[in-house]
């Protein structure tokens, strides 16, 4: 009884030292690549809490047009309005704000759709074997080399209705390959360690094992490729909707462009309309870049 | 004499079997050698993506509800509807279109494959297809080949040397391409054109592209419309090489030899052009992804800026439901897609020494 008390004793004392190790290990070496991680998830964060705080998620705000329309369209920035307002007279700062929000919603859930394809294409084909691992590879070989853009821009032409999820549908089909193939060779080397074997003998289900087992350890690039899904999802909707081609129905950053483009906010020079939008949209796309670089550098260095 | 003249043909017939059986070595060798055997195994998987393509193209807009001619034209006052009925049945007959689907893809094959005809576009007054692509796809090649090239040589050349020196005066450069990278082009297109065109009047504006013609009037013009889209395209894919690059040279600076060569007292100049030669080949792999997404990227820079390359014409043909248009514009930027994928692979089977040579490393 006293020999396990203290070998627990003993366990427990040994994983605190192997975790401290482990973190200051981690830190010596990775110092850099964690400060800019947080760095930029402390940006997004505090862009998605502005978009959700009552004063500036204020829902009936974002039609409410001022008194005085005619004398108040196209007001520069001034205290009262921040960003300004457009031609109708609206606060550009909760419409940015609205449009922020709403492209993350969708980069949110156009990512986590690319990803679910990516996984389940990746994972089923080294697992199933076969006729399936050859469409499965096959598939993502084809869609790697398909000119994405061509039918991206096709597809939201031909079909005319202009609702988001129109839009989320044709930009997840087309861009998820590079993915699929990446978590495939992951799989595949996953698939040759021993603890899988042990699984496999212990007679799991090749599918239990797949999502189960094999997953959870591929989990770092499967985190990498949603993220890097998020930023390219946000960036495409809003150059199909700049082009007139994306979706009308909710306020997005595409939206704000397009109206850029369609009221000519660009060409009579107003920047406090058209400069804010492209600089949020930069800011976001590359704060998840960074966010994906540092973690991928990390992941890298764990490898080798 | 005698001697002499029987060692001659003894030799000579030892010699003919050697020959022999050299020719057939080669001839095995050359039948054998990966080189060759990955461009047949690639051309053929290229030629299904191609006819997979071309597939989807032809089914998608067909398969939309609506009449085609309905969109571009309508019924002039005056006239009876059953006399308007006649001529829009004479259109679709003109136009093959009054047949079946299948007979319809069957007929686009065959006039496509052995012909080279892609039919007549509504919108351009019958004109041949073939003829508004052609015409259309010089100005495209224009944009992406220089782009390519471009990006690809100074975003690695930056990036190598940033990741090689660590000095603080490259890396300016090297994080402003990066941040250039995540800008969106059509933004920048829209923010340049409204700068450099509207407000300073460096470029011309509202004017069309004249037709590619050797004459200095019209490639001067040409050249005046294309600065701004090529100046976007290249600053935006810059980032993209200079950040692989950057993360294979630091990888490279660590090997052995390099460390070998500092102590044996090569310049460091020297050493980073070893390193540079050594860890660029993985480049090459990610030229296909990019080069794709150039391609898309260059077709809604010609939208923004009216350039008629494809991508305008192709929008143009979208807009309106000109379906041998479509078709036809599609159909040449998927070769485009597909020949120049085709030629990077090649490319990288010449430059790795493995599939060169007919090892059989996996590549």
């Amino acid at each position: 009884m006293t020999k396990e008390t203290q070998l627990e004793l003993g366990k427990n004392i040994g994983i605190k030292k192997i975790i401290k190790e482990k973190y200051h290990s981690a830190m010596d070496r990775y110092k850099r690549q964690i400060i800019l991680m947080l760095v930029f998830t402390i940006v997004i964060l505090i862009i998605i809490i502005l978009t959700i705080v009552p004063p500036f998620n204020d829902p009936e705000k974002r039609f409410w047009v001022t008194p005085d329309v005619l004398l108040d369209n196209y007001a520069r920035p001034s205290l009262e309005h921040w960003l300004g307002t457009d031609q109708l007279g609206r606060d550009h700062l909760t419409r940015l704000i609205h449009a922020v929000r709403n492209s993350l919603g969708f980069g949110l859930l156009t990512g986590s759709m690319c990803t679910v394809i990516a996984v389940f294409l990746g994972v089923i084909g080294p697992f199933k074997g076969g006729v399936i691992d050859l469409i499965a590879s096959f598939l993502t070989n084809i869609a790697l080399v398909f000119p994405q853009i061509p039918f991206i821009l096709l597809l939201s032409s031909l079909l005319q209705i202009r609702a988001w999820w129109i839009t989320m549908l044709i930009i997840g089909l087309f861009t998820w390959p590079w993915a699929a193939r990446s978590i495939r060779s992951q799989v595949l080397t996953i698939k040759e360690r021993n603890f899988i074997k042990v699984s496999r003998m212990s007679a799991l289900k090749d599918m239990r094992i797949a999502f189960f087992e094999v997953l959870p350890n591929a989990l770092p690039y499967v985190i990498l490729a949603f993220i890097i899904f998020l930023g390219n999802s946000i960036v495409i909707e809003a150059g199909i909707a700049m082009i007139g081609l994306g979706q009308q129905n909710s306020l997005t950053l595409g939206l704000l462009l397009n109206q850029a483009v369609e009221w000519q906010w660009i060409s009579s020079f107003s920047y406090w309309l058209w400069l804010p939008p492209g600089i949020c949209l930069i800011l976001i796309y590359l704060s998840f870049f960074m966010i994906q670089s540092s973690l991928s550098k990390t992941f890298e260095q764990r490898t080798s | 004499m005698m001697n002499l003249t029987e060692k001659a043909t003894i030799l000579k017939k030892e010699e003919e079997p050697i020959s022999r059986s050299s020719e057939k070595n080669t001839f095995q060798k050359f039948i054998s050698n990966s080189f060759l055997h990955m461009s047949i195994k690639r051309g053929i998987f290229y030629f299904v993506v191609f006819f997979i393509a071309i597939t989807l193209a032809f089914l998608l807009p067909r398969l939309v509800p609506g009449n085609v001619l309905g969109y571009i034209y309508e019924r002039p006052q005056g006239t009876s509807p059953e006399a308007w009925a006649v001529i829009i049945a004479n259109l679709e007959e003109y136009l093959g279109l009054n047949y079946p689907l299948e007979i319809q893809y069957i007929n686009f094959l065959r006039s496509f494959f052995f012909e080279f005809d892609l039919g007549y576009s509504v919108l351009f007054s019958f004109e041949p297809v073939t003829n508004i692509v052609l015409r259309a796809l010089p100005y495209t090649m224009m944009l992406v080949i220089p782009v390519l090239i471009i990006s690809f040589f100074t975003g690695n050349w930056i990036g190598a040397r940033t990741g090689y020196t660590n000095s603080k005066k490259d890396k300016v450069f090297y994080y402003i391409f990066m941040v250039l990278q995540t800008a969106p082009f059509f933004w920048m297109a829209y923010v340049f054109l409204d700068i450099f065109v509207l407000k300073l009047n460096w470029f011309p504006w509202g004017q069309s592209v004249p037709n590619w013609a050797w004459d200095w009037d019209a490639i001067s013009t040409i050249f005046d419309h294309f600065w701004l889209p090529f100046i976007i395209l290249s600053l935006t894919n810059i980032g993209g090489w200079a950040t692989g690059a950057h993360a294979l040279m630091t990888y490279e600076k660590g090997e052995d030899y390099i460390s070998y060569g500092r102590k044996l007292g090569f310049s460091d100049n020297k050493l980073r052009k070893y390193a540079y030669r050594n860890s660029m080949l993985p480049q090459f792999t990610g030229l296909n992804l990019r080069f794709n997404g150039l391609i898309g990227s260059t077709l809604i820079t010609e939208i923004i800026f009216r350039f008629p390359g494809l991508g305008y014409t192709m929008y143009d043909a979208f807009q309106n439901f000109d379906y041998a248009l479509i078709i036809g514009s599609f159909i040449v930027t998927i070769l485009v897609v597909v020949i120049g994928n085709y030629l990077i692979d090649m490319s990288y089977g010449i430059l790795d020494p493995r599939i060169r040579v007919g090892g059989k490393g996996e590549a």
